[in-house]
């Protein structure tokens, strides 16, 4: 055979093409090795990539993603960090961010009621994308494992017709948090003043709660958001009034023909009956937010209270609570119907990583983080393979009853609307007001709706008016 | 300019010159900070102020146009004149306790006394601590079912409990207290400072001719630190007619409105609601009312110092 002769010398361009040449083929190669050996075990990694994310703050949202900061560096290679704000904080952080097209967060966690102002314009990555890449998402994640009613509440939005739910696009993943609302109450105390039966209407509530009330053996009957706070208008006022079939706006958006409904009978019923609760509440109950009332309640100061799921889990859980085996769950007074609530992880589109912050978000949906949530922290889980897990239904027993109040849930009914947050906190200063007696609760109800009416007008919702 | 002038000009050497001439004035030194303030304060200026003539629209992310509208709906407002009220009480009582006590704080200071150098380091503490803390740790002293400050004036007064954070006129009270507890130091600070540069003759002069403790303070003392109230006067009147941080933290605003401040109503316009127009239309009316309120100080309570 013959040989090919060896080249003596390379001249000095040759050299260079040729170093170059290995060089770029010793990176492709090794990008190209490293995606697919990623995709082979179902992930990519991104080394020494940033990615910031923000979670609300009380709810134990962020505090399994903050434990596993070192496991994410592990797996994704990421460099994570884990921020977390009140919810009033948050919103003004992320809207800002977005308007300014420079958002401080990769993974931005939305909560129902600003889908309209925050996703609605377009300002967040569709994922679809990343959730059918095979080497972003493995094959295992099971997307349809998410409890429907909160996808369709949280994930997905229809930028068409303005209105969550689907037919729309994937904007978010459901999480870390889905909720509604329900009763929690001491069974040693019911047993204790002989009530033999969770309240089933609102006034029932409130004997029920000075059947409880004994101060001076240090509780009280119960304790409800008082404070000047979003949620004196979602979870006690919103509870109230849809629980009894009342409404907040009738009419069509579409059509522009949208009418508030906030000084109705049942509006006014809704807020006198926490008028009424204060007599049987701690003194400082007006300045109570949400976790003041959870506090109290697993301190053992209270003897009943309506929360968010997600905030109440902490009741049962032993290491949180001082009360953990002697409470129970019930479905709130009225026809079963909650305000619905909880949580969705997206990427604002102006970040940088996204697949990273994919990666990211991916990683805190999967089955085991959600149960890993729910079992640690008491949290409102947002897969169905969570409601059934044994181990699950075996340390929160209320589970069953938290599954059928997710499934008959509403919205908040502000939602649809981009100045929905404006429509939570605008009443908000006005319930707490008939709750700290300088408003009746009539006037109260009489100024929510003015100034309700006021926000519809601007934003062009009502033409008549 | 013709081709003949303009040759004319430069064999006269009147474009070098020029250079030359500017070569040797401050102009390169004073560059750096006029682009500063251009880029970090004219231009903002200037800009907030085109954005509270437009309103912007929240769902299609756009401005329109609406001239001087928003400054009219902030003046048909009746949250604004709640704001405005509570601003100026929340002001004039902060800075009016803040010199008092910052001036009986800083004469004790000056007597030799023992351990007056750690007084000095902990009365500095508080001014050295983040408002987002400051607003905490106070939401536990004055929650009404376990905090210190309820707790103490029952056990010690009989007093029935008392909604600091919650109800009105508490919310503004506790506000202003916690101001106090804050902001004190500074007025201390520079009083101590001003306290020092006192020549001792002065005030051994005062004693030798028959002048009493209160007559030293009202003759001598007062009149050398005129300019030393004035630097606490303004700086701290300014500072409190922006305060945000703790409604933000301890009251949100609340009762209703009843404790919010401009600065927050400006915040919740602009930050939550996206009403960018009314949130700097409304920050425009706060600089027009400081600027106001300085001129007043000058023209009134200066002159008559001066005189």
């Amino acid at each position: 055979m013959e040989r090919k002769p060896i080249a003596k010398s390379y001249s000095r361009r040759k050299l260079l093409k040729t170093g170059a040449g290995m060089i770029a083929g010793a990176a492709v190669g090794t990008s190209l090795w490293r995606d697919m050996a990623a995709a082979a075990g179902g992930v990519k990694k991104f080394e020494g990539v940033t990615v910031n994310s923000v979670f609300v703050s009380g709810e134990h949202d962020d505090t399994l993603l903050r434990d596993r900061i070192a496991d994410v560096k592990e797996k994704l290679g990421i460099n994570l960090t884990v921020t977390d704000l009140g919810a009033g904080a948050m919103h003004d952080k992320i809207a800002e961010g977005l308007r300014s097209g420079h958002s401080p967060y990769d993974v931005s966690t939305i909560v129902g009621f600003w889908l309209a102002e925050m996703v609605g314009p377009g300002s967040f990555e569709p994922l679809e994308k990343y959730l059918h890449d095979p080497s972003l998402t493995p094959a295992d994640f099971d997307f349809g494992d998410f409890v429907p009613k909160h996808l369709d509440y949280i994930s997905y939005w229809n930028l068409a017709e303005h209105r969550n739910g689907r037919p729309g696009q994937l904007f978010l993943l459901p999480g870390p948090h889905s909720d509604a609302h329900m009763v929690v109450y001491r069974k040693d105390l019911f047993d204790k003043y002989g009530v033999s039966a969770p309240p089933k209407t609102w006034d029932q509530y409130v004997q029920v709660a000075r059947k409880l009330h004994h101060p001076a053996d240090g509780v009280y009957g119960t304790a409800f958001v008082g404070k000047l706070d979003p949620s004196i208008s979602l979870s006690e006022w919103g509870n109230r009034l849809v629980s009894v079939g009342g409404r907040m706006f009738t009419g069509s958006l579409k059509e522009k023909t949208v009418t508030p409904h906030l000084d109705s009978p049942e509006s006014v019923a809704a807020l006198e009956n926490m008028v009424e609760l204060l007599a049987y509440s701690p003194p400082g109950v007006s300045g109570y937010a949400l976790t003041e009332v959870a506090d109290a309640m697993s301190a053992g100061r209270i003897g009943m209270t309506l929360m968010w799921v997600t905030v109440a889990g902490r009741a049962w859980a032993p290491n949180l609570s001082k009360v953990a085996g002697t409470v129970g769950a019930a479905v709130p007074p009225g026809n079963g119907v909650t305000i619905r609530g909880g949580w969705g992880m997206g990427i604002p589109k102006d970040v940088k990583n996204k697949e990273a912050a994919w990666a990211v978000i991916r990683y805190y949906s999967t089955k085991e983080a959600d149960k890993a949530r729910v079992l640690n922290y008491g949290t409102a889980a947002v897969r169905t393979s969570t409601f059934r897990d044994p181990d699950v239904v075996k340390a929160y027993p209320y589970y069953p009853v938290f599954g059928t109040l997710l499934e008959n849930a509403t919205p908040y009914p502000s939602l649809p609307f981009p100045e929905s947050w404006e429509m939570v906190m605008e009443p908000s200063k006005f319930w707490n007001l008939a709750v700290v007696k300088q408003l009746r609760p009539k006037e109260a109800c009489q100024k929510a709706q003015d100034a309700v009416q006021q926000i519809l007008k601007k934003g062009g919702w009502n033409k008549s008016a | 300019m013709s081709e003949r002038v303009q040759a004319r000009q430069v064999a006269a050497g009147w474009a070098p010159r020029f250079w030359k001439r500017l070569d040797n004035t401050p102009w390169l030194f004073i560059l750096p900070v006029t682009l500063y303030l251009l880029a970090l304060s004219i231009y903002p200026l200037i800009s907030s102020f085109v954005i509270s003539l437009h309103e912007y629209h929240i769902d299609s992310r756009t401005f329109a146009w609406v001239g001087w509208g928003n400054y009219a709906a902030i003046f048909h407002d009746r949250e604004f004149y709640t704001a405005l009220r509570n601003t100026v009480i929340f002001s004039i009582a902060t800075v009016t306790l803040e010199l008092g006590l910052g001036m009986a704080l800083a004469l004790f200071a000056t007597r030799r006394l023992p351990g007056r150098s750690l007084l000095r380091t902990a009365l500095i503490i508080p001014m050295m601590t983040t408002p987002m803390v400051v607003g905490l740790m106070w939401r536990f002293l004055f929650n009404t079912d376990f905090g210190i400050v309820d707790y103490l004036l029952r056990s010690l007064f009989g007093l029935p409990p008392i909604n600091w954070l919650g109800s009105a006129p508490y919310s503004l009270i506790s506000l202003i207290i916690v101001d106090i507890w804050q902001w004190t130091p500074f007025a201390f600070l520079i009083l101590y400072a001003g306290l020092q540069t006192i020549p001792d003759d002065l005030l051994e002069a005062a004693r030798v001719d028959g002048a009493r403790g209160a007559q030293v303070l009202r003759h001598v003392i007062v009149p050398l630190l005129q300019p030393v109230f004035t630097v606490v006067i303004l700086f701290r009147g300014m500072d409190s007619f922006r305060a945000f941080d703790t409604v933000y933290t301890l009251t949100f605003g609340g009762p209703g409105r009843e404790s919010a401040t401009l600065s927050f109503i400006a915040y919740l316009e602009g930050f939550a609601y996206s009403h960018l127009g009314l949130a700097s239309a409304m920050s425009y009316i706060m600089v027009a009312l400081i600027f106001a309120g300085v001129t007043a100080y000058r023209l009134t309570v200066m002159r008559w110092a001066e005189k």
